[in-house]
């Protein structure tokens, strides 16, 4: 288990805020706005979610976007569909998110 | 999945469009929804491909075999109203509220013995794991597959 300061700001898309209940708000974001998700967040959120259940402390999960949307633009950034080995990556993550 | 693996209640705070991703939400065990909210799997027939990611399993589950397939195939567009009625929404909530009201049942749930909350998402998603542990591998290769071809004719056309 780890604690909650050692992965907080681990996270480039994910505003985490805790309370002293133990009730953690997860806000996904870009750049403090509206998230575009792309490949490089499909990866990051399959070890954000692996980290919040891993953590005891966490009590209840609240999850949320930022601006206007929760989530409604995707970018193809990485992304890749085009080789088999891309494919298995792209089939993993996903499996683990 | 792994958001089957965070062990306690998750409460989805829908400020906007769900476009994409929304096993996610599905996968909580109570959604809040603005007014302006609505529901639509876009990503995957824009591009192509098969929505095999779980959006095919846990849409069906959820609203109903018919309608969660008409969702699907349709990309239909539902409205956070129509949600609620159909059991993927719990309550909308304008947007200024919304996140007063998500924690206002978070802590009322963070205050029940730890493992009482804990072990009481387990034996909620229990069903919820097992269609997904059942049919997701097989749908992310169909949809992986679909992809190889997508990419196999856009090289073809140069």
């Amino acid at each position: 288990m780890s604690p909650f300061s050692t992965y907080k700001y681990s996270f480039a898309n994910a505003r985490l805020t805790r309370s002293e209940s133990g009730v953690l708000e997860v806000a996904l974001h870009t750049d403090g706005g509206k998230l575009v998700f792309n490949g490089h967040t499909h990866e990051q959120f399959v070890d954000l979610f692996h980290q919040i259940g891993s953590d005891a402390d966490n009590r209840v999960v609240i999850l949320t976007g930022s601006g206007d949307a929760f989530m409604d633009a995707i970018s193809p950034e990485g992304f890749d569909f085009f080789s088999p080995r891309g494919t298995t990556r792209s089939t993993a993550r996903a499996r683990r998110s | 999945m792994n958001i089957l693996d965070i062990e306690v209640p998750l409460i989805a705070a829908l400020n906007g469009p769900v476009l994409l991703h929304s096993e996610y939400v599905l996968l909580a065990d109570i959604v809040l929804a603005t007014p302006e909210t609505v529901f639509q799997d876009k990503p995957h027939f824009d591009f192509g491909i098969v929505p095999g990611d779980g959006v095919n399993l846990l849409w069906p589950e959820v609203i109903g075999s018919v309608r969660g397939r008409h969702f699907i195939l349709t990309r239909q567009v539902l409205d956070a109203r129509t949600a609620r009625e159909w059991g993927a929404v719990n309550e909308i909530v304008p947007a200024e509220d919304l996140l007063a009201r998500a924690r206002e049942i978070a802590e009322g749930l963070a205050a029940l013995p730890p493992l009482t909350s804990r072990y009481t998402r387990i034996a909620l998603t229990q069903k919820l794991r097992r269609i997904v542990d059942e049919g997701a591998g097989y749908g992310l290769a169909l949809e992986g597959i679909s992809a190889a071809e997508v990419a196999r004719s856009m090289a073809a056309q140069g």
